[in-house]
């Protein structure tokens, strides 16, 4: 083998910049998210303070008149008051069901795959469908009531399509997997000698989950509960297929905006103000939350 | 048997799981296995019904149950819109496949392995598509492509869903890329490979699995994307979603039972073919190393 | 010739540094290992001459010819690793012939020299085997003809055998040593085993804390050990602290801290008053039923501990003046020592090392 030191090559020159290294492998994907995600953020922006003239055409004339309006007629912030607080309460509700089997699942000496598996499946199948489906269920000749009238356990159908709680139903449902996953994931990394130190010590079982299991998995409860509540707060299909009219969200509202008054103006403002109130959220829970952990144990 | 004996018998499994498994209870085990085994009840029972219901030859549910028809599944193959939005949706769930794994590739690479100024904001970033309210992204790609005047449908469909789809792929390879034993690299570079030789030789095929799985979330997601695909198609581009909300708005057709069935195979195997290529093997490491 | 040569090479990783000022020459057909503790900077130092890492200042050159700058596929060398790291993705053949491709070996030739490589480290006819399908002896087996496959002028070996069991380590030393004596190519070997460095080197370069603190002979490095450092981690010694006397023209008394004192060879860059350290290597103190007639020190002292080795046992002695000595024997038909038993050590004059306090 030749051994020659002085003949420089492009190879050799990109071992010593790893800036253009980087830029190079990166770029494409970081180009791609800038131009098609921040670069539209910043018209919606922009948007939000043109002129709308009736018939669907905007003027680029400053106006501060979509916010006014946003922030004048209460029946927009009852909206987005309301998203928030269908958001909380699907987490809430996600978290009570979730951390009970998250817990049980990450403690079974096998991790258990394949229920894990079985959680896979939904999460990956069309929310749409499982909305669907829950109309099927839910609605006055639905599944529910056939099987409740059939049992004879009510003698009427009983109204549950088209109200609050089935929008509730519908939300919980699709946060499930995303509440359980990081927790099962965090748990499932907490080292299981920690507990038993805890016991040998003289903990019993309630104190030894309290003061080690429980803030260790913080983590993945912050994690699962960001990524629930801002699905929830900003979700379309619940309210849209289950909640009937009345029942939308702020999801629903700016949808209508764009595709059906063609309100551009109107819809940016309202799109800016969620965003704005969903980051604000989000920045002051990141301090706690480990958004990794949705990606599986540390290994 | 006696309540006394039920009661034994629950404190000795107890007993004996906290013994032999990792089991540490503050309630009863039974409390957690019921709590369990009511969430996958609810987990599954849109998915059972929607398939029970795809073969129920009654638009509404009708006691005593008959027996299946294949009934809709003969509509569904006559429904040219229906059939046509599955191919709309399959086959820009492959492009988007496609092009994710392209981009998203050399991404991950350069996250995992590189230091840059800058790195930890894409990195921050890169979750974006995934954690937005799809909502907001769809309105804002609508705004800005209309605004350089492009009008709507494919182009929309395709940017929109590898955008949503980037995160998937870059994810999941850099994953695989953070546990890679670089001294299979280093020893390709000794052996007289030079950079770009070692990582096609050796980097490249090592990390296919994940870049396959990638591309597979990255399909499946795109296959049943809804919300921000709404602002994005005409209705010569409706992609099967979309056809299916119409479905379900207008009127109650047991089709969309059908087409919740073929959905569901789909994503039972992805789910299926992503879990046997990342379980093979004892070591538990694609790489048997 | 000299095959490796390394000249005032500095490594800093930000503000750590990781190899300070290491100059070094390798002779051709040598077996050279680089020992000392994790972090000391061996594997650094080894990864510099392969061209993994780029040294922040110094020269590296290779057969005479400076290669600072190149890559690590222009540099005429192969590297073992600890865990192998054969392609998972490849057969035994492919792995083997994968240096001959890109040394543009034409492909008649590789399966000729991928047969014969395979017959030297005694594993004929494993072509088509995969490396999952290998045991970890044979793994590393494949690994070293992969690495003297490409004929390098040098073969750099990075604890190669720290993965495998006890017996097939021992094995594995045996061969590769006979296998580099057959070969002779250039081994630079990097181990934290001291026993294993005396066991295969023709020279030992010990490093602690980025430095090359001594380059010998396995004999050089164990028998006369420069510092403290080196005594200490290379095999094991006692260090008895004290203060020098009374320098004479052939031996110099020791005042220990204990009071007790010790007559040594003649340390003649040593001054009087100066702190030492007096070295006595644990097998070579004896244990005599009563007091020896020896020319060298003998003492009074009682067994504070006892552990059985097997084939040797190791006695911790406590002195009259509360000195303590470690001293291992050879195992012997006769039962080993009691705790409490009262005993007489003795060492010769000339088995004491006397090296700089606090060095």
């Amino acid at each position: 083998m030749t051994t020659n030191a002085a003949r420089p090559s492009l190879m050799q020159w990109l071992r010593g910049q790893p800036l253009v290294r980087g830029v190079l492998l990166v770029g494409p994907a970081a180009a791609w998210l800038f131009l098609f995600l921040v670069v539209p953020m910043v018209l919606v922006l922009v948007y939000s303070f043109w002129t709308y003239r009736l018939g669907g055409v905007m003027e680029p004339t400053f106006t501060l008149e979509n916010y006014a309006r946003l922030l004048s007629q209460p029946v927009y912030g009852r909206i987005l008051w309301h998203s928030f607080s269908v958001g909380l309460q699907t987490t809430v509700l996600a978290l009570l069901l979730s951390y009970p089997t998250a817990y049980y699942l990450a403690r079974r000496p096998s991790g258990s795959p394949l229920l894990i598996f079985l959680i896979l499946v939904p999460f990956w199948t069309s929310y749409l469908i499982r909305i669907f489906s829950w109309m099927l269920i839910l609605m006055e000749r639905g599944v529910l009531n056939s099987v409740l009238l059939g049992l004879g356990i009510i003698s009427q159908p009983v109204r549950l399509l088209f109200t609050p709680l089935a929008v509730v139903i519908g939300m919980t449902y699709s946060a499930l997997p995303f509440m359980i996953l990081p927790i099962y994931s965090v748990i499932r990394g907490i080292n299981p000698d920690l507990v038993q130190a805890a016991k040998t010590l003289g903990a019993n079982d309630l104190q030894a989950f309290v003061e080690v299991t429980l803030p260790l998995s913080m983590p993945g409860v912050m994690a699962g509960s960001v990524i629930v509540f801002i699905q929830g707060a900003g979700n379309f299909l619940a309210p849209a297929i289950l909640g009937g009219t009345g029942a939308d969200l702020m999801a629903n509202v700016i949808a209508n905006r764009f595709l059906d008054a063609f309100n551009w103006p109107f819809g940016s403002a309202l799109s800016i103000i969620f965003l704005v109130a969903m980051m604000v959220f989000v920045l002051v829970v990141r301090k706690w939350a480990a958004l990794e952990s949705i990606y599986g144990p540390r290994k | 048997m006696g309540h006394a004996s039920k009661v034994s018998l629950l404190t000795n499994r107890t007993a004996a799981a906290q013994g032999r498994s990792r089991l540490s209870l503050p309630v009863s085990g039974r409390f957690l296995q019921g709590v369990t085994i009511f969430v996958y009840g609810f987990l599954y029972l849109p998915i059972v019904i929607v398939v029970i219901m795809s073969f129920h030859p009654e638009v509404y549910l009708t006691f005593p149950l008959p027996s299946y028809s294949l009934r809709w599944y003969e509509e569904l193959l006559q429904d040219e819109l229906m059939i046509r939005a599955t191919l709309t949706s399959l086959w820009i769930g492959g492009l988007t496949a496609l092009l994710s794994a392209v981009i998203g590739t050399p991404c991950a690479l350069g996250l995992v392995r590189l230091d840059f100024p800058g790195k930890r904001l894409v990195n921050t970033f890169m979750l974006a598509p995934m954690i937005i309210p799809q909502i907001i992204t769809g309105i804002s790609l609508l705004i800005l492509l209309n605004a350089i005047q492009i009008p709507r449908g494919y182009p929309y469909l395709i940017i929109g869903h590898v955008l949503l789809t980037l995160p998937y792929i870059v994810v999941t390879v850099s994953s695989q890329l953070y546990g890679f034993p670089r001294e299979l690299e280093e020893a390709a570079l000794s052996l007289g490979a030079n950079e770009l030789q070692v990582f096609f030789e050796v980097t490249l095929p090592l990390i296919a699995p994940s870049i396959f799985a990638g591309m597979l979330f990255a399909f499946t997601v795109s296959f049943q994307e809804f919300v921000a695909t709404q602002m994005w198609a005409t209705p010569s581009t409706y992609t099967l979603p979309i056809r299916i909300f119409a479905r379900i708005r207008d009127a109650l057709t047991p089709e969309v039972n059908v087409v919740g069935v073929l959905m569901i195979a789909v994503s039972f195997a992805v789910v299926a073919i992503v879990q046997i290529i990342f379980h093979r093997g004892k070591r538990g490491n694609v790489y048997g190393v | 010739m000299i095959d490796v040569e390394l000249r005032s090479i500095t490594k800093k990783f930000g503000p750590v540094v990781a190899v300070e000022d290491v100059s070094l020459q390798v002779r051709q057909g040598e077996f050279l290992t680089l020992l000392g503790p994790s972090g000391c900077g061996k594997t650094t130092t080894m990864r510099l001459i392969a061209g993994l890492e780029a040294p922040t200042s110094g020269e590296i050159l290779i057969r005479e010819e400076p290669v600072t700058d190149l890559p690590p596929y222009h540099r005429n060398l192969s590297l073992m690793f600890q865990n192998y790291a054969l392609f998972p993705h490849k057969n035994v053949f492919d792995n083997i012939a994968f240096g001959l491709k890109y040394h543009k070996v034409p492909s008649e030739e590789r399966k000729q020299r991928v047969k014969e490589i395979l017959a030297l480290v005694h594993l004929p006819g494993m072509e088509s085997r995969y490396p999952r399908q290998l045991s970890g002896g044979q793994q590393q087996r494949i690994a070293l003809a992969r690495a003297l496959v490409v004929k390098p002028a040098v073969l750099l070996l990075d604890e190669p055998l720290s993965n495998l069991d006890l017996k097939m380590r021992e094995k594995m030393r045996v061969e590769l040593k006979q296998i580099q004596e057959q070969v002779g190519i250039t081994f630079i070997f990097v181990t934290h085993d001291q026993q294993e460095a005396l066991m295969l080197s023709d020279r030992v370069a010990v490093m602690d804390g980025g430095k090359i603190v001594q380059v010998g002979t396995p004999r050089e490095v164990y028998e006369r050990p420069r510092s403290r450092f080196v005594a200490e981690f290379v095999g094991q010694s006692n260090f008895l602290e004290g203060h020098i006397v009374d320098t004479r023209s052939s031996e110099t008394e020791i005042e220990l801290a204990s009071g007790l004192h010790l007559s040594v060879p003649a340390a003649p860059h040593l001054t009087k008053g100066s702190k030492v350290a007096v070295q006595v290597r644990a097998e070579r103190v004896r244990i005599y039923p009563e007091r020896p007639l020896v020319r060298g020190q003998g003492f009074a002292a009682s067994v504070e501990r006892m552990l059985y080795v097997g084939d040797t046992i190791q006695y911790l002695l406590q002195l009259e003046s509360h000195d303590l000595l470690m001293a291992t024997c050879p195992t012997t038909s006769a039962p080993p020592l009691d705790r409490g038993a009262a005993v007489w050590i003795g060492f010769e004059s000339e088995d004491c090392l006397v090296l700089p306090g606090d060095g």
